[in-house]
């Protein structure tokens, strides 16, 4: 993990307990791949995918989330589900940094 | 929760009524759509989606199933998305429960939450009507003189998702927005045609024969040059023919459903149509087919009226070949590993043919510049048993001059309509069936009702010698013999009667063989 990309992380994490989640866990790690942030939004259990792309970028940091990289999130979210034994509602969220702006996605991952 | 609302699809000519079950549960986010969904229902999801999102309704952060039962028969068609989105929003409790029950729902979803019309819907209600679990059916505003037709159903006619939510919400009792129309004066009311017989000037050997193809139910097949005024003759053997009942509407209706092309104005084809393929049509494009289930082709089209295939010889041999069955036992079947789907194609064939590559030959003026190999190719391309189906051969010479600019008109359509409507009726009587014509006949039924007195009997012996006729062409010619005395209104065949039909068949070999060459 870069410097950046720790910061950029604890930004995201600030902002979304800012909006009112309760944080759960922050890069959980399994074979298969990481979620950078779990978190809690009211009923809803939420997978957080943080993604931060500096100024000059080429690529929008939204635009920059491929196919694998939903895939090994999605799985690795089965794992920690499995893992927990948790049984309620769950989510997944995408937080965007680029330059100084953020920009929170609700509910952008589905199967 | 699990939700559940009615709809159909459409499988061959016919529809099944189909259970859409959704569950909305606890879990990752998903939306599947099992039960054999094909590629266009499943991609129903992003429609329903951003239909509901745009409807005033939140699409639910949940893992949800919906199931189309019965699991086991490909669902093809866009109506189901409209059902799909009501037991969503059902099962997430946008719905109150009991809204969607009896009711049957058919629609498809744009994107804004705006319903589309679909094909197929009158097979849908057709099968709703005998199913005891629906009593109503919620369709596209641009369907609902379609579903109308059948009227032992109430059709509420919606426009959105949001207009198809508030009409399933009014409480029980309540009066939805029902829609009804006058079928039986809309099915008096549309019935002229705008081509009629007057139109086309001299050709009276021609339009004679056609007279007894109406009434007969004979295939025809015009040979001649070009600009003889063949095209128009077969255009308009519809207007001649009796006018379509009202179950044989429905049949045809049926089908231009299925293949969505019938207009939300003209709900139902009220007259007999004329197909006109080219002749670099596909075998599937004329007796039906393609992938997952098949769909019918231009041979149903033209169920109870009229298949025209101008220039004959051009068509690819297979597609004449694959005519042979259907003009047999006026239906078509479609064999799948999964399943056999039968098509009706009960049409009257006419074929249009000229004498040789050119056109010309045989013609007093113009001269023909074909070698006699060209010739003899041009006509070999027509198979001996294709042409053992067709029962008349015309020979549609050129106008003369004389004819051309005469100004008197023609004989109009509905007076030769009132004899073919004579001779049909004598046959309906005869067979006790309105569908059954002459040319069906069986050889059991042709020694039956084609009895000829000893002059005839004479006639047709002689005829046999001179022309070589076979078993089958014997037969043809009574049959024709048969249909000719229907149109005279006479019990017993008479000579005038064989003579005349014998003509139609010895034409068949001035066309064909090769002598004049």
């Amino acid at each position: 993990m870069t410097r950046r990309g720790k910061g950029a992380e604890k930004r995201a994490a600030s902002y979304l307990e800012s909006k009112g989640h309760h944080l759960v866990e922050r890069n959980y790690f399994c074979y298969r791949g990481e979620v950078d942030l779990i978190t809690f939004d009211e009923d809803f259990l939420v997978f957080v995918e943080v993604k931060k792309r500096g100024k000059g970028s080429y690529l929008t940091p939204e635009e920059s989330i491929t196919r694998k990289k939903k895939e090994r999130l999605i799985k690795c979210s089965k794992r920690w589900i499995m893992d927990n034994d948790y049984s309620g509602n769950s989510r997944f969220d995408v937080v965007a940094l680029s330059g100084g702006e953020i920009r929170h996605y609700e509910n952008a991952i589905q199967l | 929760m699990i939700s559940k609302s009615l709809s159909g699809a459409v499988t061959g000519i016919d529809a099944i009524i189909v259970e859409v079950q959704c569950d909305v549960s606890r879990g990752l986010p998903s939306f599947k759509i099992v039960g054999l969904p094909e590629k266009e229902v499943q991609e129903s999801r992003d429609r329903i989606r951003s239909a509901i999102d745009n409807s005033g309704f939140q699409f639910p952060t949940k893992k949800i199933t919906a199931n189309l039962a019965p699991a086991d028969v490909k669902k093809q068609g866009v109506g189901l998305d409209l059902p799909i989105a009501a037991t969503i929003l059902q099962a997430t409790g946008s719905l109150s429960e009991g809204a969607l029950k009896n009711k049957l729902l058919i629609g498809e979803l744009s994107l804004d939450g705006g319903l589309r019309s679909v094909s197929g819907v009158l097979p849908v209600v057709l099968s709703a009507r005998d199913n005891p679990e629906v009593d109503s059916i919620i369709v596209p505003e641009g369907n609902a003189k379609e579903a109308a037709i059948v009227e032992s159903l109430d059709v509420h006619p919606v426009s959105s998702l949001r207009e198809a939510f508030d009409q399933l919400e009014k409480e029980e009792g309540a009066d939805l927005a029902t829609f009804s129309f006058d079928r039986d004066k809309y099915f008096q009311s549309r019935r002229d045609f705008v081509k009629d017989f007057s139109d086309v000037k001299g050709q009276e050997g021609a339009k004679r024969a056609l007279e007894i193809a109406a009434a007969g139910g004979h295939n025809v097949l015009m040979s001649g040059p070009p600009g003889s005024g063949k095209s128009m003759l077969a255009k308009r053997l519809p207007t001649i023919l009796p006018p379509l009942t009202f179950e044989e509407a429905i049949e045809v209706t049926k089908i231009y459903s299925i293949l969505g092309k019938l207009s939300s104005d003209d709900p139902l084809v009220i007259k007999r149509k004329v197909r006109s393929p080219h002749h670099t049509i596909s075998y599937a494009g004329m007796v039906g087919g393609g992938h997952g289930n098949p769909t019918p082709g231009e041979i149903s089209l033209a169920h109870n009226g009229v298949l025209f295939l101008d220039e004959l010889p051009e068509f690819n041999r297979r597609v004449l070949e694959t005519l042979r069955q259907p003009l047999e036992d006026q239906e078509i079947t479609i064999s799948r590993a999964s399943n056999s789907f039968r098509f009706p194609a009960n049409f009257t064939l006419v074929g249009a043919m000229n004498p040789c590559p050119c056109g010309y030959l045989g013609d007093p003026v113009k001269k023909c510049t074909c070698r006699p190999h060209e010739i003899r190719r041009y006509r070999k391309k027509i198979s001996g048993p294709f042409m053992d189906r067709i029962d008349i051969f015309v020979d549609v010479q050129r106008l003369e001059k004389e004819e051309l600019t005469e100004r008197s008109e023609g004989q109009s359509s509905a007076t030769i309509r009132k004899r073919v409507s004579k001779g049909r009726k004598a046959q309906a009587h005869r067979f006790d069936r309105d569908d059954f014509t002459n040319s069906l006949m069986s050889s059991e039924q042709v020694e039956k009702y084609c009895q000829l007195n000893e002059s005839a009997e004479s006639l047709v012996k002689q005829a046999i010698d001179r022309y070589g006729f076979s078993a089958r062409a014997y037969h043809k010619v009574l049959k024709i013999s048969r249909t000719i005395a229907d149109l005279d209104g006479s019990e017993n065949i008479s000579p005038e009667h064989v003579s005349e039909a014998i003509q139609y068949r010895s034409t068949r070999d001035k066309l064909l063989q090769e002598e004049g060459v």
